[in-house]
């Protein structure tokens, strides 16, 4: 019985595909179509499913699309009423693509499908809501046949927080905050004010909070949480709209206010990020974490759960996660790999399939390897059409060489198996490299990644020996969390921050904080990087490399070998490991002298 | 070859050939026949802008229409309808109590 599951139009689109109420492939559009965070309907990664399984649309039992059109057109439509006469510009924004299409929803689904195949019959198409679809996603891939579910992000129809107990045969919506009190929103105003963008740059506010000065932050802090909400005993939250125009104009903020607050205007991504826009980062980032604790508590006191899946935007916010794991309310956190709304592909269908049936849990990790995988013949032609050189050897048979390289220092392209599913390149699409070199961050950001020098990389480490060198000891295989490098020392400074500032054993993995954005591995979920980071062990002693998604600014992780071979003649990696071929970057300068790199949005 | 120049061939066929009868038979009907095709060669230079540019008026035209009636219902239907709504007063927390244990996957809403 196959379930396929759809998200689409509003930011990462998705499609999974569900076997018995297992999810057998799941992809995002954005890697198909190489347009970072592609909101288009799913084609090509229906077509992928599809293709994969050897099935059509027709053999589909049900297909289920991740949220209610209907209802969010609802909300529009009172939120504009609400705040007329200062929602004309929306009101203009909003219409023609509401009542020109997206009300007949099934008619433009349908219109989708017969695209994909002409033969379709035109199976009724379900819908799910918005947060259950996060909340499915979460607790029907977890290990937990009884759950608390949190869910929190920007806006769905009208929920932009919800609370939920799941047990296998059962779920229950106990509250709901609504729009537009939402902390996701508040998060994103946030990172639009310091200048990065909304539904991208959210990680780079996270990741640039360390650099605070932390009195300074308090005060900022203060300022925040007088002026711009209002937080409850409960943790729900109420906006001061008068500070903000997202419910009503095209921007988020209320740019004079936000300057008369603050005494800084809204950074423009051009202009330098000085020192109180790092101030600025770390206050919304204990701001926000302030209000995730107190919620979580009080998702404890109404659910008396020892289980808590949290899924949503905000859950990707690793940091506010490790602290709401610190907490230890619950005994057991689980956050699916892709908790945004990608996730909530998966989350529409197996929602829908277990809503008669009884879940039975996991005992097994949840694989996140969901995505294409490429035979040697494909790989081979990819090479052939940029006529590059290369070696062809058995992958475990190169290890030990590959292991060696790293850690004279080289950068290497990781393609192997299935694409990852989710945000974060999980070994399978990553690049690679020693985390014991001090400059390498520099190199990594600078040379290969081409994107801003204070983003921190994230470690890679075999779930067995994670102990030796990180603090608290859980495994982390989606690097859902961060822990702290057990050699850190911070160098007391009074000048700019930098990581300069800081003693590690890894210092290209440590973020200022003495925090490492950590992925634990075992030779189950993914034999051959667990093999790599065993020999990388033989030779330097440390089974740890730096794991960064197989990118470059704006792009979105790769996907195919063609891919791959694009990012590595653009970039000055050393090494592209393709399967089980091998290009070295100085067999190849000629290739890569004469190539024309292609040019992302930076985001 | 595709269409256009095909038929842009065409044109200079009965250009020499007309040319001809006109200059060396001295056929006069040829110069309205030669006429004709010097206005069909410019005209079809000229026609896929021609087109664009119809295509653009029109499309302005049509997005002021639906401007301007979006516009009306704003002003007619959403400005009075606003003054009915009231403001939800927050006191003591911003959850909403659900209760609920059933989605309608079934419908849009």
């Amino acid at each position: 019985m196959y379930t396929l599951g759809i998200s689409a139009f509003y930011h990462d689109s998705a499609a999974a595909l569900i076997k018995n109420g297992k999810v057998i492939f799941a992809a995002q559009e954005e890697r198909f179509t190489r347009i970072k965070g592609d909101s288009n309907f799913p084609t090509n990664a229906i077509r992928f499913l599809l293709t994969e399984e050897g099935i059509t649309l027709n053999d589909l039992e049900n297909i289920v699309y991740y949220d209610k059109p209907w209802k969010k057109f609802e909300r529009i439509v009172d939120t504009i009423l609400l705040t007329s006469p200062r929602s004309f510009k929306q009101f203009l924004n909003a219409m023609p693509s509401w009542l020109g299409e997206k009300l007949y929803f099934r008619t433009l689904l349908k219109k989708h499908f017969k695209n994909i195949d002409p033969s379709f019959n035109g199976k009724r198409v379900m819908f799910s809501d918005h947060h259950f679809s996060h909340a499915a996603s979460c607790f029907y891939t977890s290990p937990f046949e009884e759950s608390a579910a949190l869910v929190v992000d920007g806006v769905g129809e009208w929920a932009t927080l919800s609370i939920y107990k799941f047990t296998k045969n059962s779920h229950k919506l106990l509250k709901q905050m609504n729009f537009p009190h939402s902390i996701g929103i508040l998060y994103s105003a946030f990172t639009f004010y310091c200048g990065f963008k909304i539904n991208s740059g959210e990680y780079k506010l996270m990741g640039l909070a360390p650099y605070g000065r932390d009195k300074e932050a308090i005060k900022i802090q203060e300022i925040i949480e007088k002026n711009l909400f209002t937080t409850f005993d409960d943790g729900s939250i109420e906006l001061n709209l008068e500070n903000f125009e997202f419910h009503h104009g095209l921007k988020t903020i209320n740019d004079k206010r936000w300057k008369e607050l603050f005494k800084h205007s809204v950074r423009s991504e051009e202009d330098e990020l000085t020192q109180f826009y790092c101030d600025f980062a770390k206050a919304s980032q204990l701001a926000v974490e302030k209000i995730l604790l107190k919620i979580t508590k009080h998702v404890k006191e109404i659910t008396l759960s020892e289980n808590l899946c949290f899924s949503g935007g905000v859950a990707l916010n690793c940091v506010a996660n490790s602290k709401i794991k610190e907490q230890n309310l619950f005994r057991n956190i689980w956050i699916h790999p892709a908790p945004g709304d990608a996730g909530g592909a998966i989350g529409a269908a197996l929602g829908f399939y277990f809503k008669d049936k009884q879940y039975k849990k996991r005992e097994d990790h949840f694989n996140a390897y969901l995505g294409p995988e490429y035979s040697d013949q494909e790989i081979l032609r990819s090479i052939k059409k940029f006529k590059l050189k290369h070696n062809k050897k058995v992958i475990v048979e190169s290890i030990e060489s590959i292991a060696k390289d790293l850690a004279e220092g080289k950068v290497l392209g990781w393609f192997q198996g299935k694409m990852e599913w989710g945000p974060r390149a999980l070994g399978n699409r990553s690049i690679l490299a020693s985390p014991l070199e001090q400059t390498m961050q520099k190199k990594l950001n600078l040379k290969i990644k081409f994107r801003e020098g204070f983003r921190p990389f994230a470690p890679i480490t075999i779930e067995s020996k994670a102990h030796k060198y990180f603090e608290p000891n859980y495994s982390n295989p989606y690097m859902q969390f961060t822990q702290r490098v057990k050699s850190y020392k911070k160098i007391d400074s009074e000048e700019f921050k930098s990581l300069s500032n800081i003693e590690s054993d890894f210092p290209s993995i440590t973020h200022l904080d003495g925090s490492a954005r950590l992925q634990t591995v075992n030779s189950e979920q993914n034999p051959l990087i667990t093999c790599l980071l065993e020999k990388f062990e033989l030779v330097t002693g440390y089974p740890i490399l730096i794991n960064t998604s197989f990118n470059v600014r704006g792009e979105p992780i790769v996907c195919s070998p063609i891919d791959a071979i694009r990012c590595f003649l653009s970039t000055e990696m050393d090494i592209l490991v393709l399967g089980n071929f091998i290009l070295r970057r100085e067999e190849n300068l000629d290739a890569i002298t004469n190539f024309k790199p292609e040019v992302f949005n930076k985001d | 070859m595709n269409q256009a120049q095909l038929n842009n061939l065409a044109l200079k066929i009965l250009l020499v050939s007309h040319g001809y009868l006109l200059f060396v038979e001295k056929q006069s009907f040829s110069a309205y026949t030669i006429g004709l095709v010097i206005l069909t060669i410019i005209f079809s230079r000229f026609s896929e802008k021609l087109n664009l540019a119809i295509e653009t008026q029109v499309k302005n035209i049509a997005q002021f229409l639906l401007i301007s009636v979006l516009t009306i219902i704003y002003i007619l239907v959403f400005i009075p309808f606003s003054f009915f709504r009231k403001k939800h007063l927050v006191t003591k927390s911003n959850f909403t109590i659900m209760e609920s244990d059933q989605i309608q996957f079934e419908r849009p809403w």
